[in-house]
C-alpha cells in the first residue's frame, strides 16, 4: 500500500513537471491583477473553420488558410513589473527545455522580442511570441498543425504592410 | 564442547576434525562477515519482533497524515495544470475577429527584424558588387 502511495505520488510529480506548458502558465497569471488574458479553444477554431470565406484585412495575404491550421490560443498581457519580469523567466524557462527552437528575435530600445517554435518537419505544431518591455510582457502562444510555408505568410504580410 | 541435538555424536566430531584441520584454507575476513551478518539479522529480529512505542505510533500517524497532504496537493496542483480555461469569446466571429488582430500584431513585431535583415541584405550585396568589380578591373 505504502509502496503504491509513493509509486503514485512519484508519478504524479513527473505529471505535473511535464506539465509546464502553456496551459498550465495561462492557468496560473489569467484573472490576476495588471493581466489581460484571451483564449481561444480548439472548439472554437472548429467553428472558425466554419466560416465562410474568411478574409483578413490585408489584401495581398489572405491569412485564413493559416488561420484555418489553428487550434489553441492563449495570450496574456501583464501590465505589472513583477509580475511581467516573472512571467517572462517563465516563457523562457519552458523555451529552454529543450523543446522549442528560436526563430527571431529582436531587441530594440529595451524592448526584446523573441518568437520560438515546435516544428514536426515542415509543420509547425507550437508557436510562441514572448514581447517584454521595462514594465510589461506579452506572451502569444498558438497551438495547431501549421505548414511553415503558411507561417512565412505572415513575414511576408509583415513585409508589406 | 557443548552438545546440540540436532548433530550426532559422529558429525560433532567430524566437524571438531576438520576445524583443527589447518590444511583447510579459511578465506580471510570470513569470521567477521559470518559476526557481522549475524548481528544485522538479530537486528532485524528485533525491529520486526519489537512492539511499537508511543512515540513510534506517534510519528507513523505524522508521516501518514504528510503523504496524505502531499498527495492530495498534487492531484489539486495536476487538475489546476491540465484544466481546461474557459473560451472568452462565445462568438466565432468574434474570435476570429481576435485572430486576426494578433496576427497583425506578429507582423508588426516582425516587421522591424525583416527590415533589418533587408537593410543588411542589401548592404552587403553593395559592398559584394564592389569587391566584384576590383577583381573585375
Amino acid at each position: 500500500m505504502k509502496r503504491s502511495i509513493a509509486i503514485l505520488s512519484l508519478l504524479l510529480l513527473a505529471l505535473v513537471a511535464g506539465a509546464q506548458e502553456g496551459k498550465d502558465i495561462y492557468n496560473r497569471y489569467s484573472g490576476r491583477k495588471g493581466v489581460s488574458a484571451v483564449y481561444i479553444s480548439p472548439t472554437m477554431f472548429s467553428m472558425i473553420r466554419t466560416i465562410p470565406d474568411i478574409q483578413v484585412r490585408t489584401e495581398e495575404v489572405n491569412l485564413g488558410n493559416i488561420i484555418k491550421t489553428f487550434d489553441g490560443m492563449y495570450i496574456l498581457d501583464v501590465e505589472n513589473p513583477d509580475l511581467a519580469s516573472e512571467l517572462s523567466a517563465e516563457v523562457e524557462k519552458m523555451v529552454g527545455q529543450g523543446r522549442y527552437e528560436l526563430l527571431m528575435e529582436a531587441v530594440e530600445e529595451g524592448e526584446t522580442m523573441h518568437i520560438y517554435i515546435v516544428r514536426d518537419g515542415d509543420t509547425v505544431t507550437d508557436f510562441i511570441m514572448l514581447v517584454h518591455e521595462p514594465g510589461s510582457a506579452s506572451v502569444i502562444s498558438i497551438t495547431g498543425s501549421m505548414p511553415m510555408e503558411e507561417l512565412s505568410k505572415i513575414v511576408a504580410s509583415a513585409s508589406e504592410s | 564442547m557443548k552438545k546440540n541435538e540436532n548433530f550426532s555424536d559422529a558429525e560433532l566430531r567430524r566437524l571438531a576434525a576438520a576445524s583443527s584441520d589447518t590444511g583447510i584454507h579459511v578465506p580471510e575476513g570470513l569470521e567477521k562477515d559470518l559476526s557481522d551478518m549475524i548481528d544485522s539479522m538479530d537486528a532485524a529480529e528485533r525491529i520486526i519482533a519489537g512492539k511499537s512505542s508511543p512515540a513510534r505510533r506517534a510519528m507513523t500517524l505524522i508521516m501518514s497524515a504528510a503523504a496524505g497532504i502531499i498527495l492530495v496537493a498534487g492531484i489539486w496542483t495536476a487538475v489546476e495544470t491540465y484544466r481546461s480555461p474557459e473560451d472568452t469569446f462565445t462568438d466565432p466571429e468574434q474570435a476570429y475577429a481576435e485572430v486576426e488582430r494578433v496576427l497583425t500584431i506578429i507582423s508588426e513585431k516582425m516587421t522591424p527584424v525583416i527590415e533589418t535583415a533587408d537593410n543588411a541584405g542589401r548592404t552587403i550585396g553593395k559592398q559584394t558588387e564592389k569587391i566584384r568589380n576590383l577583381y573585375n578591373k
